[in-house]
């Protein structure tokens, strides 16, 4: 099922307004927002409770959602103002964690710790690319859609993270 | 360029020896209740509400903005004046204040005439007592000369005789 397909039941729910929507919703784009708010926030704990505020803001909004031209655009754009008013109120930089490591053994989870600390070292537009990108195993096309600019944009804040990121790994990759 | 593409893939394959946890059941239920009873609350954003709220905090705003500055202009004005606002709208009381006032003595006896009969009431009753007074002179009950042509008997009304002629 493609994108815009997958939009229909969504904007159905919405136009009838149905709170049904709201698992809709939910598992549509539970998992991205809550990939998108950590590489935005550096925090677990912070990205849930913006989640929360969040989807609250999406419900109230939701006459403008069923009409909004793009489904992905608009809940992004929701998520980017509630995370930089999150952002202005607290301060807090990335400290938290939020990356967990694939295998349980030492070794493993020492690794996700350095690439957890290398990855707030990115601006934060690139950060969000290569998480979406890595974690989400979302298109260039798809991230483009989500974050409202071109593919070829996302390509390369993608390339320039990934570059960014060899340069500050070196040491551990060694 | 193929060593850092190698390089670059190293990098990747490095990152997903991570993840990123996906969203708790917990998670869902604390956020899917919080939003089912905002969807419950809250009567949703209509557009056109919108645009009625934005143009009349607008209007509010515009004319709140024109009254301070009409304040602040006031203030200002009367801040270059000696003696405040009153002074600044007064106007001058002598002549020689206008500067760009004829300065013929014909004009401002005028003037000086003009605003003192009509601010000064002692002026006024004097001027009334003079037309009073000179009506008197000219009362026919006083034995007129009967030769005396009737023109000069008032140099105030028109005579009667004039008219008759």
């Amino acid at each position: 099922m493609n994108r815009q397909s997958a939009d229909d039941p969504i904007r159905a729910a919405l136009q009838r307004d149905d709170p049904a929507a709201v698992v809709l919703l939910w598992d549509r784009y539970a998992g991205d927002l809550l990939a998108f708010l950590q590489a935005v926030l550096c925090s677990k704990h912070d990205a849930e409770d913006v989640l929360q505020t969040v989807f609250v803001r999406i419900v109230r909004k939701r006459r403008y959602l069923a009409d909004a031209q793009s489904l992905d655009g608009y809940v992004f754009q929701i998520a980017r103002n509630e995370a930089t008013s999150f952002m202005k109120l607290r301060r807090r930089r990335c400290s938290s964690q939020w990356l967990e490591a694939v295998e349980t053994d030492a070794r493993t989870e020492e690794w996700a710790e350095e690439l957890q600390a290398a990855l707030a070292r990115l601006p934060q537009e690139q950060r969000e690319i290569v998480i979406l990108k890595i974690y989400r195993d979302k298109t260039f096309q798809e991230i483009g859609e989500m974050l409202d600019m071109s593919p070829n944009t996302v390509a390369s804040r993608y390339r320039y993270g990934i570059e960014k990121l060899r340069v500050i790994l070196k040491d551990a990759m060694q | 360029m193929n060593e850092t593409s190698r390089d670059n893939s190293e990098i990747e394959r490095l990152l997903r020896r991570a993840k990123l946890p996906e969203p708790s059941a917990k998670l869902k239920e604390r956020v899917t209740s919080a939003a089912r009873k905002a969807w419950d609350q809250a009567v949703p954003d209509v557009p056109w509400q919108i645009a009625i709220r934005r143009l009349a905090m607008s209007a509010a705003a515009a004319v709140l903005m024109v009254s301070v500055a009409d304040y602040c202009a006031d203030r200002v004005l009367a801040g270059r004046q000696p003696h405040g606002l009153a002074a600044a709208i007064e106007e001058p009381r002598d002549l020689g204040d206008w500067p760009e006032m004829p300065y013929s003595p014909l004009v401002r006896h005028l003037a000086m005439t003009n605003k003192s009969s009509a601010r000064n009431l002692a002026t006024l009753l004097e001027y009334v007592a003079k037309i009073r007074q000179i009506l008197d002179e000219s009362d026919p009950g006083e034995a007129p000369d009967a030769g005396a042509p009737v023109e000069y008997k008032s140099r105030l009304l028109p005579t009667r005789l004039s008219f008759c002629s």
